[in-house]
Formats: structure tokens, sequence, C-alpha cells
């Protein structure tokens, strides 16, 4: 897993790359968690190249999202088909605000 | 034991359910699964074995084994998964709510819900002292 993050104004950009599991889903949480309490509340998490999620992972950015929403929100961008899948298990395509490219959800804010 | 049939032991610790996922999608490839049937297959064992690893032996697994065991036979792709820890049915535990919002998600409870999801067939035994959860795709074509 890779993870980089980049500003864009008034918006964090956060682009993950590769497996997100059991293993590293702390990892990943703990990057999530370190932008908000830096009061980088308006996050968009590019998930384009995320081949595998778990439900760990989820559970992650399901805290991030509790944290932010009220004051800021936590915006999925072109999740790839394989976690698109695992959001729709789990309903929370519904819940998450989900954009087509990177370059609506930044804009969205 | 079937011709068509593999076995891994892992230590019950973190860092080895990625190696069940590798065993159990090189097997699935095998059985002539599609790609996206082996991810599920991987899936479904990182759920199950990331539950055991936390649940069933709290993250105190040095000692403990997995079995995992793939058998490709009669249009059937089948995996086991053996513990030794306390008896325990995962599909006995509610099933999380997708409908519900936000605020009363509490986060756990969806490996057990992906695993029904994701597999044609799940069960659950207790036998000879070992928890055992059976997991089946069925093969193209049958």
């Amino acid at each position: 897993m890779n993870i980089n993050v980049s500003a864009h104004n008034n918006v964090t950009l956060i682009e993950v790359s590769g497996r997100i599991d059991s293993m590293n889903a702390h990892e990943f949480g703990e990057v999530l968690l370190g932008e908000i309490d830096k009061g980088h509340i308006q996050i968009v998490l590019d998930l384009a190249n995320v081949d595998y999620m778990s439900s760990a992972g989820l559970r992650e950015i399901v805290s991030a999202l509790k944290k932010v929403r009220g004051s800021g929100d936590l915006r999925l961008a072109q999740p790839s088909p394989r976690v698109q899948e695992v959001l729709e298990m789990a309903g929370l395509d519904t819940i998450f605000q989900i954009y087509p490219t990177r370059v609506a959800a930044v804009g969205s804010y | 034991m079937y011709a068509n049939e593999t076995h891994l032991r892992i230590a019950a610790v973190p860092h080895q359910v990625p190696v069940a996922c590798r065993f159990v999608a090189e097997a699935a490839v095998r059985a002539g699964l599609d790609e996206h049937a082996v991810y599920h297959c991987q899936l479904a064992v990182d759920e199950t074995c990331t539950n055991i690893v936390e649940h069933a032996y709290q993250m105190q697994g040095e000692h403990q084994i997995i079995d995992i065991v793939c058998q490709a036979a009669a249009g059937r792709f089948t995996i086991i998964i053996l513990d030794d820890g306390p008896a325990f049915d995962p599909l006995s535990r509610p099933a999380p709510n997708p409908n519900a919002p936000l605020e009363e998600r509490t986060g756990g409870g969806w490996g057990i819900h992906f695993i029904k999801k994701l597999m044609d067939e799940v069960s659950y035994s207790r036998e000879r002292g070992r928890n055992r959860l059976t997991l089946v795709k069925r093969l193209p074509g049958s």
C-alpha cells in the first residue's frame, strides 16, 4: 500500500494504491485521522488504484467519516470496481459522497 | 484426500493471513475460477482468518494454528478453514444492517456479512474440538 497526501487549496487529497487489508488498515487509518487532527477536514480519498479492500479498510474510512462529518467531509473519488463492490455490500455507497473523477471530487467542496 | 486437494498450515498471527490468501488464490486459479471469483475467495479467506486471529485467539495465536484445505471436485471449489479456538459459529451472529445510518455504525461484523455475500455456500460445524468453516464457490459451467 502506498499513500500520497497533497493539498489543493482548502481540500486535502489522499491517494492510495495497492491493497488495504487487516495488515495495514491501521496504518491507513492513522493517515486519515492524522490529517483530520491537523484540521484538514475537507478530504478527498482517491481509490482508483486500490485493487483490494477488506472490511478492515472500510472500518477505517467509516471511523474517519464519523469524526469529520458535521464540520467537514470525507468524499471518495473513482473507487475501483473491487472497492465499489465492497462499498455496496456494506451499504456505504449511499453514505459516502462518491465522484467519478478526482477533479469532480476536489471541485465539489 | 482428493486428488485436487491442497493443505496449508499457518500460525494464527496477522502477517500469516496474506500467506493464506495467496495459497487459496493459487488453488482457485488452478481450479478454473475467473479473476473476480478468485478475488472473492481471497477476500473471504482474509475475513475468516482475520476473525480467527483477532477474536478466537485474541491476537495471541503465535503458538496456535489455522489449517486451510482447498478442494476442487464435482464442479465446486471448496475452502475449509479450521481453528482450535473456543467453539464459535460466526454464521450465528446477527447480520449488520447495510441500511444503517452513519451514526449507528460501529464498524464490526462486516467480515462475516462479506463472506456470506461473496461465496455460494457457507457452513459451520464443530468437529473433534475444532471450528470448521466451509466456503464454496461453484466452478464455471457447473
